[in-house]
């Protein structure tokens, strides 16, 4: 069905596909939690800045946000290469997402602690280091994964824009051998299979993290 | 740093009818979707082990398929098994099939919420398979399960973007081609994005009423 | 504290992720020239086991060693390039752009690098589509943003004369997706120009059969943006250089299969209309 060098050339696109997807998914947790602490601390303008932000990001389809970070972005100044913007619209995107997660977990703190932390002392840096966030990563775990698993599954809009993931590259040989059924088939195959040992893995931290810290 | 808006203007009823066939496409999928899904759960419950876990791992491995790759496999791959489907058939297929697996889960998961000797009970009295979904669980995960419902019509309407790229005339494929066309691709994807916020925001609000109805018709005004 | 980092991190992509074409004096101050080429344009550029390949590459490769600076090369989808210029974020699209006239509005082009007349293809043995007129009601493959697709309103005006009517048209991102429809008889003919149909049909003389010419003579050039008259020197000479010294033709038999040795010296519009 396929040759060997043309698997391996699919490979190298889903690394590309993964590579890509942890850039993305690296700048973007920590991008969700700042947001949310912008959000949650009711900072004036930027806050509400980053409410619209969220909203507005969440409901844009990727493909369409990718390409308006690609092609559009530079007639506001910035200029981004294919894989430098796939990163970065990535990343934004799942900012959004994971930023409501966050803001979701932060609400469930009990103010009884946050109080009883400014009675003691502490300031909001330690507050929030020693208190809060131990509480609200663990809280936010399960989603955030899912939340990952989602970006890996939206991925495939990064090919329209010129990076040669999985889903370019089964374009690729398709349109070389016009025998398209062999590389798509692959390529939903190594999508289906790496999503699905993340969705195991969620499973199982979630069980975990539940039995030990009693959520 | 000129933009060119009145491009965009011009090009309105592009925009428009992009918007339009996004709507529709997303609203026939959901509601083929609804039909088949609850039909799909009924194996997820099953009281058959084999049943349950055959269901759940084809359940799984469906929400675990990116929807452009199964638009592209449906589009371009079927016609080499003798399946040679138009763009919009095709395009109600894809999504059709994609969503649902995630309606079967959305039913499933509510069931689940429902108390255990309800559907015991119902089940005693003699309701099973199908009757047992539509006329016990149904009515009561359809008023408690409405914003999920809503939450998976915006995520479809999302994922029907990907379907410009099988050149079907929506909404990212009307912006697309107005930009490569007058080289505006800010101002078009700008405003396709707006169109797609303002679409979903509708969405969120109908299911906000919805509740609204659901709270009355439940508790009574 | 993480929102002085942020907003720190935010300013740093910007300032190094932002680029901005000029002429030639802000590309020699800047050290390097950024070019756009496609990844699927054969035989002009097209991209094998990760390696750009082609005519417009092999003038890249010749431009590269007479170029007193670094010439950077992006490649990306159709879709992108053009608009990439005309906003100023690459300097030159180095591909065989077909010169149109409402390309004309906002670029500028340099002197052609060869004929790019369009024309269809047909699947082979489609005895229903013999001569232009058949195209009637015909469903057409083009490629959005191309020039395929603006050359439809002559073709209309074409079929009009014979009593027929433009069929519906489907427009591709790409036209390796446009030749898999043709396969399928999903659409009846793809239009593009006629070296690319050459290549495609000499590649599957099985499959395909070219048609006839489809609107006005047209000619394929570089493109930069509007009113950057040193950069387009610059590109000229280096042109003029190659056909005077016959690199152009020896590279057009290789890869294009066909030489131009009659090229006008200046960009023309289609019809061998000088430029406005």
């Amino acid at each position: 069905m396929l040759r060997w060098a043309t698997l391996l050339d699919l490979l190298h696109g889903a690394g590309t596909t993964l590579l890509i997807s942890l850039l993305a998914i690296a700048l973007g947790v920590p991008l969700g939690l700042g947001i949310s602490l912008v959000r949650a601390r009711r900072v004036p303008v930027l806050g509400t800045l980053c409410a619209v932000y969220s909203s507005f990001v969440r409901a844009a389809p990727v493909v369409l946000f990718v390409m308006l970070v690609f092609f559009g972005l530079p007639a506001l100044g910035l200029s981004l290469s294919p894989y430098v913007a796939a990163v970065a619209a990535l990343a934004l995107n799942t900012a959004a997402f994971n930023a409501e997660i966050w803001r979701a977990a932060i609400l469930d703190v009990p103010r009884v602690q946050l109080d009883a932390a400014r009675a003691m002392g502490m300031t909001g840096g330690v507050t929030f280091r020693r208190i809060v966030f131990p509480q609200i990563w663990r809280m936010s775990l399960p989603a955030l994964v899912s939340e990952m698993t989602l970006l890996i599954k939206a991925s495939p809009a990064i090919a329209v824009i010129g990076v040669v993931d999985l889903t370019r590259k089964a374009r690729q040989v398709a349109a070389v051998t016009y025998a398209p059924l062999p590389p798509f088939f692959t390529a939903m195959v190594l999508y289906a299979v790496t999503l699905m040992l993340l969705v195991v893995a969620a499973r199982g931290l979630e069980r975990r993290v539940r039995a030990r810290y009693a959520l | 740093m000129s933009f060119r808006w009145d491009v965009i203007w011009r090009e309105l009823p592009q925009f428009g009818l992009g918007l339009a066939n996004s709507a529709w496409l997303s609203a026939v999928a959901m509601a083929l979707s609804l039909l088949l899904g609850p039909w799909l759960a009924l194996p997820l419950v099953s009281r058959r082990p084999v049943v349950r876990r055959a269901s759940r791992a084809i359940v799984d491995v469906a929400r675990c398929v990116p929807f452009l790759l199964l638009a592209y496999f449906v589009y371009f791959a079927l016609p080499a098994l003798g399946v040679r489907l138009d763009k919009w058939t095709a395009s109600l297929v894809t999504l059709t099939v994609y969503n649902t697996a995630y309606i079967a889960e959305i039913v499933r998961g509510a069931w689940a919420q429902l108390p255990a000797g309800q559907t015991e009970a119902a089940r005693a009295v003699g309701f099973t398979g199908f009757r047992l979904v539509r006329r016990i669980v149904l009515p009561q995960i359809a008023l408690a399960a409405g914003p999920v419902f809503g939450n998976q019509l915006i995520q479809l309407i999302k994922d029907s973007a990907f379907l410009s790229i099988i050149t079907v005339p929506e909404l990212t494929y009307a912006a697309n081609a107005v930009q490569s066309f007058y080289f505006v691709p800010f101002e078009s994807f700008t405003v396709a994005t707006l169109l797609y916020w303002a679409l979903c925001g509708g969405v969120e609000q109908v299911v906000r009423w919805s509740e609204g109805r659901a709270q009355r018709i439940r508790y009574g005004a | 504290m993480l929102i002085h980092a942020i907003a720190m991190a935010v300013t740093v992509v910007v300032v190094a992720g932002t680029a901005s074409a000029g002429s030639l004096e802000d590309i020699k101050k800047r050290g390097y020239m950024i070019v756009a080429t496609e990844d699927d344009y054969p035989p002009f550029e097209f991209v094998v086991d990760g390696k750009p390949l082609g005519y417009d590459h092999a003038l890249l490769a010749l431009l590269r060693k007479m170029a007193p600076f670094e010439i950077r090369q992006e490649i990306l989808p159709w879709q992108g390039i053009l608009p990439g210029v005309a906003s100023g974020k690459y300097d030159v699209a180095l591909s065989a752009a077909v010169i149109t006239d409402e390309r004309a509005k906002s670029l500028d082009f340099t002197q052609p690098i060869a004929e790019s007349t369009m024309a269809y293809v047909k699947r082979k043995g489609d005895a229903s589509i013999a001569s232009l007129k058949d195209l009637n009601g015909k469903t057409l493959g083009v490629q959005q943003g191309g020039a395929s697709f603006q050359v439809l309103p002559e073709l209309e005006a074409e079929l009009k004369k014979t009593g027929g009517k433009l069929g519906s048209v489907m427009q591709y991102g790409a036209f390796s997706e446009a030749y898999q429809d043709l396969v399928n008889r999903r659409v009846d003919a793809v239009i593009h120009n006629i070296v690319s149909l050459s290549t495609l049909i000499s590649e599957k003389p099985d499959v395909f059969e070219l048609g006839q010419r489809v609107g006005r003579k047209s000619y394929a050039a570089w493109a930069v943006q509007k009113n950057s008259p040193s950069l387009l020197t610059f590109l000229n000479e280096f042109l003029a250089q190659q056909r005077s010294n016959g690199s152009a033709r020896e590279l057009q038999a290789r890869w294009l299969k066909i030489t131009f040795d009659d090229l006008p010296k200046q960009p023309l519009l289609p019809g061998d209309r000088p430029m406005k």
